[in-house]
């Protein structure tokens, strides 16, 4: 647990009535890492961020974000203090536009709405949704919803981010978009967990991995030192297709 | 940026479109008075229910108790009624805040099903604590001050009060339509779930909408009760009422600016000039403009405006979004 350290998961169990989707998971991210959470589908890693961020409070164990103990805190605290989280199944506000969606997002560091929309658009700009600004958020593809999803966490201006999933079901092109914009957050300050099915992605983006498979933890370390763990094939083996999902 | 004022525009220009009722329509001021008090007694629900998104089917207890503390501190007091308006404002708000405080920790119908109830308690209160209310007999306001020399029972200056009225209905709408606050009760709307991701208290958010809609209800309450100057629970706290203020909100279209107004004037206007040709004409034509709006613009009156803008301007979207890695 060094100084650097942002988050910190301790001995977290979740149960949902008699399953346990999550068993005794610790972990720690450090200030400025991509941090990769991967595993077999089922594994607990949504239920892990939610966790994380707010949406359950743990059956055990403790979130520490920032230094502070936050189990239990609601998610819009969390967001306050500088977590900011996107959702695998994407949940946009439909009726409103790119831009609005947007501006909820950065409305939460500043009332003035004139400071609020230049933010928004920075960040549009940066997630290559500009041209989209004034659509509806339902109109747009899945792809498209993916990137909105992005946008309106980092418009919170977080310390910490959350990504669920945030390639899964696009095609090369839009992959390679979304990881190289995962980078350039990364080298704004911003601490990052990404959450992916897809190994070939989480491998070449990771500092550092951490593999769950059925709710527990089993394997942790550098990306390359993860592949090779007999444990981590095993799971990934045991899972039909597991791994290609997502080309 | 530049939407906010072509909106703020159209304000005032409905506003002075107004205006001109009494010399247009001077016949007709009863019908003036009642569509914009109820324009904007459904702009103020509208807050609550179009723009978070939180159904109430009990604004008339907020209408009635408007109406009830202005008249009382009025009979039994002697208090102005500008005080009387500003007393029940106050009190409807912290009843919301206090309402919404128990019943928005809950998620799922319990918001609704508790608006329906607490009005018909309210009525029922109104209607058996005969010594503080007048019972089911009503209460009659003989006669108020009359400030800078203006008599209160005029129809000409309730119209005008009742426009001033809206105006401020329209200006709270307004300041929705861009605001911090606006925008987090839409997020709330659209998904709870997202919308505390982004930092927004649910909750509280909610109270709040529902103690400001509240108190702008409560004011429409109690120039109501002036225009009506004899009243009864069953007029003002009756769940008819609560039911008209949503569908002029729906049938104009929720959530929007000037959707409750057009509601008023259409619903109302409609239901009075087939009221010459029908008894309880009404109903009647409250139940084809639901039907008719249902079924042809889901979203309410301004919903299906700006859809059919859109076919006429545009062709049909279709959004390839090529997401390109972009420098920043
Ligand atoms: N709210 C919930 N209630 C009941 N079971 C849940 C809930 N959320 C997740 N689960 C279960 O917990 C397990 C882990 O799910 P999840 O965290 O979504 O996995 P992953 O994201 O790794 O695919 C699954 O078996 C899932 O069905
Ligand atoms: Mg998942």
């Amino acid at each position: 647990m060094s100084s650097g350290s942002i988050l910190q998961v301790e001995g977290v169990h979740q149960r949902f009535g008699g399953l346990l989707a999550l068993q005794d998971v610790s972990l720690s991210v450090e200030e400025g890492e991509i941090l990769g959470l991967i595993g077999p589908n089922g594994a607990g890693k949504t239920t892990l961020f939610n966790v994380i961020s707010g949406y359950l409070r743990p059956t055990e164990g403790s979130v520490r974000f920032l230094g502070k103990e936050v189990t239990g805190l609601p998610p819009y605290r969390l967001a306050a203090m500088g977590m900011g989280r996107t959702f695998q199944i994407v949940r946009p506000f439909p009726k409103l536009t790119v831009l609005e969606n947007v501006l909820i997002g950065s409305f939460l560091r500043t009332s003035s709405r004139r400071e609020a929309e230049d933010r928004a658009w920075e960040t549009l700009h940066l997630t290559g949704l500009a041209p989209f600004a004034s659509r509806p958020a339902a109109s747009l593809n899945l792809a498209g919803r993916k990137r909105l999803e992005i946008a309106r966490a980092l418009a919170l201006n977080p310390r910490l981010l959350l990504l669920d999933e945030v390639v899964a079901g696009l095609n090369p092109a839009e992959t390679d978009a979304t990881v190289k914009l995962i980078r350039r957050v990364r080298d704004r300050g911003i601490t990052i967990i990404v959450v992916e099915h897809v190994m070939r992605v989480i491998m070449g983006l990771s500092d550092r991995v951490v593999v769950l498979n059925y709710g527990r933890k089993i394997a942790e370390g550098k990306p390359q030192e993860v592949a090779s763990d007999p444990a981590v094939i095993a799971a990934y083996l045991g899972e039909s297709g597991g791994g290609s999902e997502g080309r | 940026m530049r939407e906010r004022f072509k909106t703020l525009a159209w304000i005032g220009a409905v506003l002075v479109a107004f205006t001109l009722y009494p010399w247009i329509f001077p016949t007709k001021l009863n019908l003036g008075v009642v569509i914009v008090l109820f324009a904007g007694m459904a702009t103020a629900w509208d807050i609550l229910g179009g723009w978070a998104g939180q159904l109430s089917l009990g604004h008339a207890a907020l209408v009635g108790i408007g109406g009830y503390t202005l008249a009382l501190l009025s009979l039994r007091a002697g208090i102005p009624p500008w005080w009387g308006l500003l007393a029940g404002m106050a009190l409807t708000s912290v009843v919301a805040a206090m309402w919404g405080w128990i019943v928005f920790r809950l998620r799922g119908p319990y918001f609704v099903l508790s608006t329906i109830a607490v009005a018909e308690i309210l009525r029922l209160v109104a209607i058996n604590w005969k010594n503080l209310t007048g019972g089911a007999e009503g209460l009659f306001l003989r006669e108020l001050p009359r400030p800078f020399g203006l008599d209160l029972f005029d129809r000409t200056v309730e119209f005008y009060l009742g426009l001033a009225f809206l105006g401020i209905a329209l200006l709270v709408v307004w300041w929705l339509s861009w605001s911090r606050f606006g925008y987090s009760l839409q997020a709330i709307r659209e998904d709870q779930d997202s919308a505390m991701a982004m930092g927004i208290n649910p909750t509280s958010t909610k109270i709040l909408a529902f103690a400001l809609s509240a108190a702008l209800t409560a004011a429409g309450g109690s120039l109501y009760a002036i225009y009506l100057s004899f009243f009864e629970p069953h007029i003002v706290l009756d769940i008819g009422l609560s039911v008209e203020l949503a569908l002029i909100a729906y049938i104009g279209g929720a959530g929007t600016v000037f959707g409750p107004t057009i509601g008023a004037v259409v619903l109302l206007g409609a239901a009075d000039l087939f009221r010459n040709y029908f008894q309880q004409a009404n109903l009647l034509i409250y139940g084809i403009l639901i039907i008719l709006v249902v079924r042809f613009a889901p979203e309410g009156i301004v919903g299906g405006w700006h859809v059919l803008l859109r076919r006429l301007t545009r062709p049909a979207p279709v959004v390839p979004v090529e997401v390109r890695g972009e420098r920043p």
